[in-house]
């Protein structure tokens, strides 16, 4: 699931100020789940932003900002505004600014990373869509996204007591990768280098793009 | 009406027999996994019966176990070990401690120094205290078992004493495996407010956070089981509530099935439903202590059912102050008469959202939530979470530039309403702090 944190308040008045109209845009699945920007935290930005001024504020919940057949819905309410902030992640702000042209689209969160809701209140980075899964050599914990240097074969000199030199709260993602090979009786695995990786299928390829022709309806 | 008796209990046959005088009737089960294939609403009774250490049972064992020992050899009761003894095992130890003292015994008894102080057992430890016991108090020990000595190191946090004993009578109980089974099983897990709370389950009566599960520590019944029965039997008998009750209710077609209230809900009364798309709450276990209304990132929860329509206010008044039922709200009446305010009665600080207390803000200069004290709480510190979600909408407020004092809180009890007072004067005058 996408992870995501509200902005700083006065950011996003400060982003707000030139608009009389502001459509506040939940968005129904991930940063809802992650209490970021569901109906919940788009209410109570309306109540605290709306409690001076005389602003005239809207809150709307897509299910998801990211599908265009979610947002026809609400068409009529982004006419209304002068502004949208949306609380979804990038992908929503981006695909609303895309949908609705000539509306100023703001962003309410900082999308943050792929990850878990470990506890109540509390989540972690679990993957970075590197586009070339390695976690079957790994004992199913990544090196890319949890080791701090996405080291690929062991962990460098900052490993102590299963933690990270770069920040004691965060786990050596070697140290888990051993204990859970161990666990699996695969340690020899170790023993097999990860070849260098070629990284254009992650971010260095440019902006990814995944088709299915047999999806399709017509040739693109 | 069915209910579970689960455990293996001298006293299970005997619970059995009162129970169904009342018109119950009683399934017993032993593990885990018969508990588990059961359907989930039904009423459970844990039965346990716990053990002590044997020479802290009575005189005779006391008596018995220091037969061997020099006059000069010390006897230790340790005391508080693991957590924090069960009234009944103070006793036990006292009385077992003053009986051996007066047989001229060396005594000492080592006891938590974080001990919550309380009258009786305040008097009695100074009885024994007469009678030549000696009481150590420590945070920190260290206790090592030799061949024929236990020698013993307790630190205060100031000072440190080392004891050397023949007999070193640990009083801890350990949790018993099964018993933890069922734990596990029922959910039933964490409860600071006087019930049950991390391993200390197994030493505590009663209720548990859940309404359907009652625990009964066989120790302190000394043979009687029909003492209980009647309370029992009220508890039982509420649980059959024809949802005329206040209780939460989730629109299935807003929630996200984030499963927040799953985790947060003190009473574990938040399950998936049937199709598992959505949550759904059991009505039974429901206490609308409102925790999940608050934490709802889809505001998908609301109260159904002896929901008083409130009445809405237009005018733009000084204070609002929300008062949990528990505490503060039955101080209000004599602290907050002659205080310009609008008083509000809540379940628990935990239903008060930052949208409910800025929502407040605009049609009142200030807002106060009066909750309980640290431990008082019914509903697992949702007194706490209110203290939390004021410190974060201070926060927030501040971000926008707006005055943070205009919203305080105030931890009261039902007796203390010259606190309750003070706190809304100040919050009346804007000067909120907490
Ligand atoms: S907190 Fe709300 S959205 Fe999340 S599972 Fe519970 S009812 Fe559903």
């Amino acid at each position: 699931m996408i992870i995501a944190s509200q902005k700083p308040l006065d950011e996003i008045r400060d982003t707000l100020k030139a608009y009389d109209k502001v459509l506040i845009a939940a968005c129904g699945t991930c940063v809802t789940v992650c209490l970021s920007g569901g109906e919940k935290e788009a209410l109570e930005l309306k109540a605290l932003l709306g409690l001076e001024g005389d602003k005239a504020y809207r809150v709307v919940t897509p299910e998801r900002q990211c599908d265009s057949e979610f947002l026809e819905a609400f068409d009529e309410d982004v006419k209304w505004a002068d502004v949208v902030l949306s609380l979804a992640c990038g992908v929503g702000v981006q695909y609303m600014a895309e949908r609705y042209e000539g509306k100023p689209v703001i962003p309410g969160l900082n999308t943050s990373f792929m990850g878990t809701n470990r506890d109540a209140g509390y989540w972690t980075e679990m993957c970075q869509g590197c586009g070339n899964c390695v976690l079957e050599k790994t004992g199913g914990i990544c090196p890319v996204a949890r080791c701090s240097k996405s080291h690929f074969n062991g962990p460098c000199g900052g490993s102590a007591n299963g933690v990270c030199e770069v920040d004691p709260s965060i786990e050596c993602a070697w140290q888990l990768i051993y204990d859970r090979l161990k666990s699996l009786n695969q340690l020899d695995r170790l023993y097999d280098t990860i070849p260098p990786r070629d990284w254009r299928t992650s971010r260095d390829g440019g902006p990814r793009k995944i088709r299915r022709p047999d999806v399709a309806i017509e040739e693109v | 009406m069915k209910v579970v008796l689960a455990g293996q209990s001298r006293y299970s046959e005997n619970l059995k027999t009162a129970l169904a005088d009342y018109g119950f009737e009683a399934i017993s089960i032993r593990t885990a996994s018969e508990l588990k294939a059961l359907p989930e609403s039904l009423p459970v009774i844990i039965l346990y019966d716990a053990k002590i250490h044997p020479a802290a049972q009575d005189k005779n064992a006391a008596a018995k176990a220091v037969l061997g020992l020099k006059p000069q050899d010390l006897v230790v009761f340790l005391m508080d070990k693991t957590e924090e003894a069960s009234p009944y095992i103070e006793n036990r130890v006292l009385d077992t401690a003053l009986y051996l003292a007066s047989v001229k015994r060396r005594v000492a008894v080592l006891l938590r120094s974080t001990r919550a102080s309380d009258t009786a057992f305040d008097e009695r430890l100074r009885q024994a205290r007469e009678k030549g016991v000696s009481f150590v108090r420590y945070d920190n020990i260290a206790v090592e078992a030799e061949m024929d000595r236990t020698v013993i190191n307790a630190f205060d946090g100031k000072l440190s004493v080392t004891l050397e004993t023949p007999l070193c009578i640990d009083c801890s109980e350990l949790p018993d495996p099964e018993v933890e089974a069922f734990i596990e099983t029922l959910r039933v897990k964490r409860f600071g407010g006087g019930c049950i709370s991390g391993t200390r389950w197994y030493l505590t009566q009663g209720n548990t956070h859940k309404r359907n599960v009652k625990f009964i520590n066989t120790i302190e019944l000394d043979g009687d089981i029909k003492q209980i029965v009647p309370a029992l039997v009220d508890d039982l008998r509420a649980l059959d509530r024809p949802g005329q009750e206040k209780v939460a209710s989730v629109d299935s077609k807003k929630c996200a099935f984030c499963y927040t209230c799953y985790r947060v809900c003190p009473h574990s009364a938040m399950k998936p439903d049937e199709n598992a798309s959505a949550m759904m709450v059991d009505e039974m276990l429901c206490a609308a202590c409102g925790i999940c209304l608050a934490v709802c990132p889809a505001s998908a929860i609301t109260f159904a059912g002896g929901d008083k329509a409130e009445a809405k206010e237009e005018s733009r008044d000084k204070l609002k102050i929300f008062c949990c039922e528990n505490s503060a709200f039955v101080a209000s009446t004599e602290a907050l008469a002659e205080v310009d305010a609008s008083v509000e009665s809540i379940t628990c600080g935990g239903d008060i959202s930052a949208l409910k207390m800025t929502e407040a803000l605009k049609t009142y200069d200030n807002v106060l939530v009066a909750v309980c004290c640290d431990d008082a709480c019914k509903h697992h510190d949702g007194n706490k979470r209110l203290i939390k979600q004021v410190e974060r909408l201070k926060e927030r407020l501040e971000k926008l530039g707006y005055d943070p004092k205009r919203i305080s809180c105030v931890q009261t009890g039902i007796t203390m309403t010259n606190l309750l007072r003070n706190a809304a004067e100040k919050a009346l005058s804007g000067g909120g702090e907490k």
